[in-house]
């Protein structure tokens, strides 16, 4: 008997040396319908390469619900293993956070594609899974060929904007502009001439400099032709009432379900920048991490390998392809599964070249939604016109300035 | 004394105190405290307990975890005094959430309170389709909330909404109900007005219907018209209903959070202008992780609120009158 309990022991012991043995972990998500299937899909792959790992995917609402479980999670000291999260919730738990570097195999990580690798205070504790870009729609029959840059933009701009019905009201707008969403209608272009919202050192408010100027002002001048609602584009894009608007890749199912109702045609473009400037374009989604808290090395590491499995090249095209979201390595981004997809499916094209030209990540400082929250307040201001652009920055930076010091 | 009148309350405590002594009131008193135990349990977890730790939290900086000497520790506090009251009176979000909410309450609680009056004597003129009106009234404030904001959400639509297009038959331009700064309290306004006008109106008229008919009678023979007597004698014996109506209206106002959050789509409206105090409380506590700050707004809301109470109930106590 005892010789049996000895060597039911020493091969316990030698499958944890070999593999993981029975080892379970949980994936906190927001997905559903397809882009569920998709992840499960994902999920059993992994778990038929490792018989001993399960991998727990548990569905958690939308992002709201997800972020309020997630802290209701770590003030109980259970969070789950591995989650998806935004960069704002990052930052503020950034402590419970395993750093991927020490258990994700180099190769790896250099595969990811640089525009993704984001450090949160020097480490590196997040890495890409559903990412998007801000692209541009448009409607093919009114915009046969979109703009490329901020003037060609501006022109065309004038001469779709009409009044149709000949009431003196405009009713048919070239543009629509979110002012609630900054990254949308603001941020980016910011970025695009060269602007940003802090120094880099993080100790200085620089978005009322000469380059914020610059973004202001043309999103000033865009407002003129653009239908300023906070609702998604895709309802006036579904009422007929716009020609184009600029908006996450991962609005597309919803975009093209609009341009159906409306009957037109949906096209897909890179966003106009200025001439002197850069093509650029903030990411939108979320990264995957591991919370150390609460976990065993073995539900460490197997979630690690899995994230690495995740990252495969052709995982992330299999998820990129169902989902619509971005493959997220370098080697799937040029492979030519990935091009020939991208030549069949213009969106892909659109999204993957916005991404490799011009793809950049959220300001990661601690208070970035307190000051996300008034940069909408002021680009509304701006829209509405209630103050020049300049005198509007001063009093943003003044915000800021204040956020920075409290 | 004689036989059978009650005795005056003094000599009622004096007994009860002499009984305490008695062991079978000892014995009583005791049963009673057990029965409200489990009531008083369910109330210390999820009303007192959450009441302590807000007011704790509203002098502490909260994260939602840090290391402090290698460890991991979850919900870490620190003491900071008043600062969280600094941030929150400098902080010109707050500033405009308490200013927006005030007004909003001084708008909607008087105004919802009269139109209900209103609503009340009309339904207590024995209209013909009585019941049917009552109900029709009373639908809006049994629907959930949700389904009706997402309703309005449509009725105020700017280019698609039942309202413009209405107000367009007549001539007026487009307004941006929900787009607009100017236009968002009243939207608010407009949309709660007629979720509890029906609900407060049936609480007046259930007090209409007890109110003595001989007062009634009584002012007919003195020749009083039905505007005099429905002045004097209606509206001043309403008054405990009108009272209750309009603390719990004006405590409810104070706390409005889901119309906002379904109309502007989880949004503080344009330029913040239906940022109200729960929602800068969520807000702060939720989407940016600011637990003592939230907890700190919670605190001048509770202030606000209890302030507003105890000056109800001492200066309106003082004008209820009771039909007894």
């Amino acid at each position: 008997m005892r010789t049996w309990i000895v060597m039911s022991l020493v091969g316990l012991l030698a499958l944890g040396v070999a593999g993981f043995a029975d080892v379970e972990f949980s994936f906190w998500h927001i997905f559903t319908e397809e882009h569920a299937t998709a992840l499960q899909k994902l999920a059993d792959g992994f778990m038929d390469e490792n018989p001993g790992v399960k991998v727990d995917l548990v569905f958690q609402g939308g992002y709201g619900d997800l972020s309020r479980k997630l802290f209701a999670s770590l003030a109980a000291e259970a969070p789950p293993t591995l989650s998806l999260q935004y960069e704002n919730w990052t930052t503020q738990w950034l402590d419970a956070l395993v750093d991927l570097d020490q258990y994700i195999d180099s190769a790896v990580l250099d595969d990811v594609h640089p525009r993704f690798m984001q450090e949160f205070e020097g480490r590196l504790v997040t890495l890409p899974f559903n990412r998007s870009i801000i692209i541009m729609y448009h409607r093919k029959d009114l915009v046969p060929e979109p703009p490329t840059t901020w003037d060609e933009l501006l022109g065309l701009a004038s001469e779709l904007t009409q009044d149709t019905t000949g009431d003196g009201e405009v009713d048919f707008w070239a543009f629509h502009l979110r002012p609630r969403s900054p990254e949308e209608s603001y941020l980016t272009y910011l970025e695009q001439v060269g602007g940003s919202i802090l120094s880099e050192d993080w100790t200085t408010v620089t978005i009322n400099d000469a380059y914020g100027l610059e973004a202001a002002e043309f999103v000033t001048d865009l407002a003129q032709y653009s239908l300023v609602d906070p609702a998604f584009s895709s309802g006036p894009f579904g009422e007929g009432v716009i020609a184009m608007f600029i908006g996450t890749s991962a609005g597309m199912p919803f975009n093209q379900a609009a341009a159906d109702r409306a009957g037109v045609e949906l096209g897909f473009a890179t966003i106009p920048y200025p001439e002197h400037g850069k093509p650029a374009s903030q990411m939108m989604g979320t990264n995957v991490a591991i919370f150390e808290m609460g976990q065993t090395e073995a539900q460490i590491e197997a979630a690690a390998l899995f994230i690495e499995y995740l990252l495969r090249p052709e995982n992330t095209i299999f998820w990129a392809e169902t989902t619509g979201y971005l493959p997220v390595t370098t080697t799937a981004i040029e492979s030519e599964e990935w091009q020939a997809l991208s030549e069949e499916n213009p969106f892909f094209a659109a999204q993957t070249e916005q991404l490799v030209i011009g793809g950049y990540g959220q300001l990661l400082h601690p208070e970035y939604w307190d000051m996300r929250s008034v940069i909408t307040d002021y680009v509304e201001i701006l829209v509405i016109g209630d103050m020049g652009p300049q005198e509007a920055l001063d009093a943003l930076a003044d915000e800021l300035e204040w956020i920075l010091e409290r | 004394m004689g036989r059978g009148q009650a005795p005056p309350p003094r000599l009622i405590i004096m007994a009860n105190r002499r009984g305490l002594r008695n062991p079978r009131a000892l014995r009583e008193t005791g049963e009673a405290y057990l029965y409200l135990l489990p009531a008083f349990f369910i109330m210390s977890l999820f009303t007192f307990y959450p009441f302590i730790n807000a007011l704790l939290m509203s002098f502490q900086d909260v994260r939602v975890v840090a290391r402090v000497d290698g460890q991991l520790v979850p919900f870490h506090r620190t003491f900071v005094g008043l600062a969280n009251f600094q941030v929150l009176f400098n902080d010109r979000h707050f500033i405009q959430a308490l200013t927006q909410t005030s007004i909003y309450v001084v708008v909607s609680v008087p105004l919802t309170l009269v139109l209900a009056l209103l609503l009340a004597t009309a339904l207590n003129q024995g209209l013909r389709l009585r019941p049917f009106y009552r109900l029709a009234f009373f639908i809006p404030y049994i629907t959930p909330v949700v389904a009706l904001a997402m309703v309005w959400t449509w009725i105020y639509h700017d280019r698609v909404g039942l309202l413009n297009y209405l107000l367009g038959l007549v001539g007026i331009s487009r307004i941006r109900w929900l787009n607009d700064p100017s236009f968002a309290i009243p939207a608010i306004t407009v949309f709660n007005v007629l979720r509890f006008v029906g609900y407060q109106a049936l609480i007046l008229l259930a007090g209409m219907q007890n109110i003595d008919r001989t007062y009634y009678e009584a002012a007919r023979v003195d020749g009083a018209s039905p505007v005099r007597a429905w002045q004097h004698i209606t509206v001043p014996l309403l008054t405990p209903q009108l009272f209750f109506v309009f603390l719990i209206s004006l405590m409810g106002a104070y706390r409005i959070f889901d119309e906002v959050y379904i109309l502007f789509a989880g949004g503080a409206g344009p330029l913040g202008s239906a940022r109200t105090l729960v929602f800068y409380l969520v807000d702060q506590a939720f989407n940016n992780f600011r637990f003592g700050r939230a907890a700190a707004a919670s605190v001048v809301l509770f202030g606000i609120i209890f302030v507003l109470a105890l000056f109800q109930i001492t200066v309106t106590q003082r004008k209820v009158h009771y039909d007894q």
